[in-house]
This record gives structure tokens, sequence and C-alpha cells, in this order.
């Protein structure tokens, strides 16, 4: 059986951190035809996609396809400002845009719940009247922001989304979900990530948030029937309760 | 059917080495099937790979040697790159512990001859080569220049987030 260059211990290229001794091979690579290049894409794991493409221009325009189709095709996002524009960015994108098959969006807000607020001064175990007040501020800095964002640019940014999917002509579900999820006996909740929810709620409490999917899907209602959208379905991901 | 099976047919290197093997081998290559199957009186002619070098085809009729009992190659093309790529088997991965010169050399002659399968474990082989690096640990591995501005790398940063839902 021929065996004309096998390594004869085996040691598999995945481990060695250093260039073999055909170093001046090395260079092959890039220097495949863009054919085989866009086959091996497909077969890089899709965890692996988002470094395979910061490696260089030849390598991010090969593998945009199968970037966008086995990371973007599902996405979740929130009603805050920076999570909208990503959605208005991804689908207005000419390769990643025709790729959205699906958006959830959260079903949890800020709330400006008094009594929430208060309880959670109180198990913080604030006393200091200076410090309470820092935290409502922060409380009632982000609930105006955001729902200042609401009535005024909500509707806009997701319609403009709506708008820019419209324009691919792919079908794409629509659906709310929740994104805290608490374990069946209250006593742990955890954050379902969404584009942006990591800059929304750091250093808020699961307990200041309210549930709201109703608020959710009247949102979506109102923009399908203002830009004329038509969702293929609609999904619901509704697992948590009401906190 | 064993009867056109052990035919022996001659296919030529690129390098003009004449190489002997078995037809049932040699049509793992779907390139070559259609030629033999074109041609008819396989055996009398020497069948030239054009763009194959002796090292590299021996390599390959090896692979072709080892799988040529397998199902034939399914139609539906998308079937077999859906596989998770850790899905090589345990002699394809140690057929494919080879230099990268070599590695490149037979998933471009799988290519070329139209061997879907052993164009799979290539591929597949590459794409292993790169789970769990970073960026510039892919380029290491290839010695890829990175050639992106600081607002391209920037611009790639940001798309990457919309895929990691936080």
């Amino acid at each position: 059986m021929p065996t004309t260059t096998s390594l004869p211990d085996g040691s598999p290229q995945t481990k060695s951190r250093k260039l073999p001794p055909h170093r001046k091979y090395a260079m092959k690579f890039l220097t495949l035809p863009n054919e085989i290049l866009l086959t091996i894409s497909n077969a890089v794991d899709p965890e692996d996609l988002p470094n395979f493409r910061l490696t260089c221009k030849t390598l991010n325009d090969v593998s945009a396809k199968a970037f966008g189709e086995k990371r973007l095709a599902h996405g979740r996002f929130i009603f805050t400002e920076f999570s909208m524009q990503g959605l208005v960015d991804l689908t207005a994108h000419p390769v990643f845009g025709p790729c959205v098959r699906e958006i959830m969006f959260g079903t949890h807000r800020v709330t400006n719940n008094l009594r929430t607020l208060l309880n959670h001064i109180e198990m913080l175990g604030i006393t200091d009247n200076d410090r309470a007040m820092e935290v409502l501020r922060l409380f009632d800095e982000k609930w105006t922001r955001r729902s200042d964002f609401e009535t005024r640019l909500l509707e806009l940014m997701l319609g403009e989304a709506l708008c820019n999917l419209q324009m691919w002509g792919s079908g794409v579900i629509l659906g709310v979900f929740d994104d805290i999820q608490l374990d069946p006996q209250r006593k742990a909740a955890h954050l379902l990530g969404a584009y942006g929810s990591a800059l929304e709620y750091a250093s808020l409490p699961f307990r200041s948030m309210v549930v709201s999917e109703n608020t959710a899907l009247q949102v979506i209602r109102n923009v399908c029937r203002n830009v004329n959208f038509q969702p293929k379905s609609v999904g619901l991901y509704l697992h948590g309760e009401e906190i | 059917m064993s009867s056109t099976d052990e035919q022996k047919i001659i296919l030529v290197s690129s390098d003009g080495v004449n190489i002997e093997t078995a037809r049932i081998i040699a049509e793992r290559s779907m390139l070559i099937k259609n030629m033999i199957d074109d041609l008819g009186n396989p055996g009398e002619e020497p069948i030239p790979i054009m763009n194959v070098s002796e090292a590299v085809l021996r390599k390959v009729l090896e692979w072709c040697d080892h799988h040529k009992k397998d199902a034939p190659p399914e139609k539906d093309e998308d079937a077999e790159s859906r596989k998770k790529t850790t899905d090589i088997e345990e002699w394809d991965q140690k057929f494919m512990q080879v230099d990268q010169e070599m590695l490149f050399e037979i998933i471009l002659a799988a290519n070329y001859m139209d061997i879907k399968a052993l164009l799979d474990v290539g591929c597949k082989t590459v794409a292993n080569m790169i789970k769990g690096k970073s960026p510039e640990e892919i380029r290491k591995t290839f010695n890829i220049q990175n050639d992106f501005t600081p607002e391209e790398e920037e611009q790639i940063r940001r798309e990457n987030e919309w895929a990691e839902d936080r």
C-alpha cells in the first residue's frame, strides 16, 4: 500500500503550535482556488466561523455566506436602541440580510414599579439615603431612556428592519421570547441573551424587570400593519412566568 | 460485475508516471469513471490525470483502495457536508496526518478527480485544524497575513456580535 508522505509518528497538525518543517509550503492555504476555500468554509464548525472570518480579507469573503446562514438565521433582539440598530444593520446587509429566517424579541423590560425598587434597595442592605437615591436614579434613567425610545423610535426602527427584510423576499418568522427564565422553584433566574441585552441589563437585578409579552406582541403587530409586512409565522417562546 | 471490478487500468500522473490500479478503485473518481464510460475498452489506453502528480495520485489511490467497498456517493450534495466536522472516521484521520502541502494537494486532487467523499474528509481535516483557535492562531497555522484595516476589523467584530446573543 503506497504511503508516500505520512508523518511517521502521525502527530496531528491540529496540535502542533509551530509550523511543520515544510514551512515554505504553509503559504499554500490562501493560494487554494476560491471554490475550494468556499468548500472548506462550509466545513468549518459554526462556532469557529467568527474567528475564521477575522483572519484576513480572502477568508472573510469566502466564509460570508456560511457565517450568515449558520450564525445569523435565528436572531434574538430586545427593544432598545442599541439592539434595534443592530437589527436594522443586519437586515440591510447585502449578504447577511437575506440569511435571516427568524427574529425573536425579548418580553422583559426594566420596571419603574416603586415597590420593586424599594425591595431591591432593602435586599442590597442599603440604609444610606444618598446611596439609595443613586440606585433609584439608575433605574429611573434606564426606564426613562427606554420608554422614551419606545414612544419615539422603536416602531420606526423596527419598521425599517421589516422593510429591509421585505426587500429580500425571504419568509421570516417573528415572535417573542422570555429573556428571563425562572427555575420552577423561583429560586434562580437566568438571562437568555439577546443582541444588546448585556449592555441593557448589566448591573440590574432580575427582579427589577417586568414581563410584557403583550406589549412586545402589540409592537410587532403595529409595525407589521404599518409597513404591510407578513411574517411567515409567529413564534412564542414563553417559558418564564411573571416576576 | 466482479470481472470488470478486477480489471486493471493504467493512470498517468502529471509528471508522466504510469500507475496500474484496479478499475473498482479508480472508479471512486467520477472523473475517471466518466472517462472509462466514454472511452469504452478500459485497460487498453492509459488514462492521463493531468493535474495530479505521482506522489499525490498514489496517496489518493490509497484512499480509494480503502474505500472501494463504500456505498456509491450520494446524489444529494449537501447530505454529507452537513455532518459535524468532527465526524471523520479513524482510518481517514490517520490517512490525513500529512503535512499541509500534501493535505492541500489531496484536496485539490479530490476536487479535480471528483471524489466527493475524499474532498469532504480533506475539508473537515482543515476545519478541525481551525477548531477553537483565535484569529491569530489560525493565521499562524496557515501563515496568513492580517490584511484588514483597523476599521474593517472593527466592522467584522460588530457583525460577529450579531451572532452572539448577548
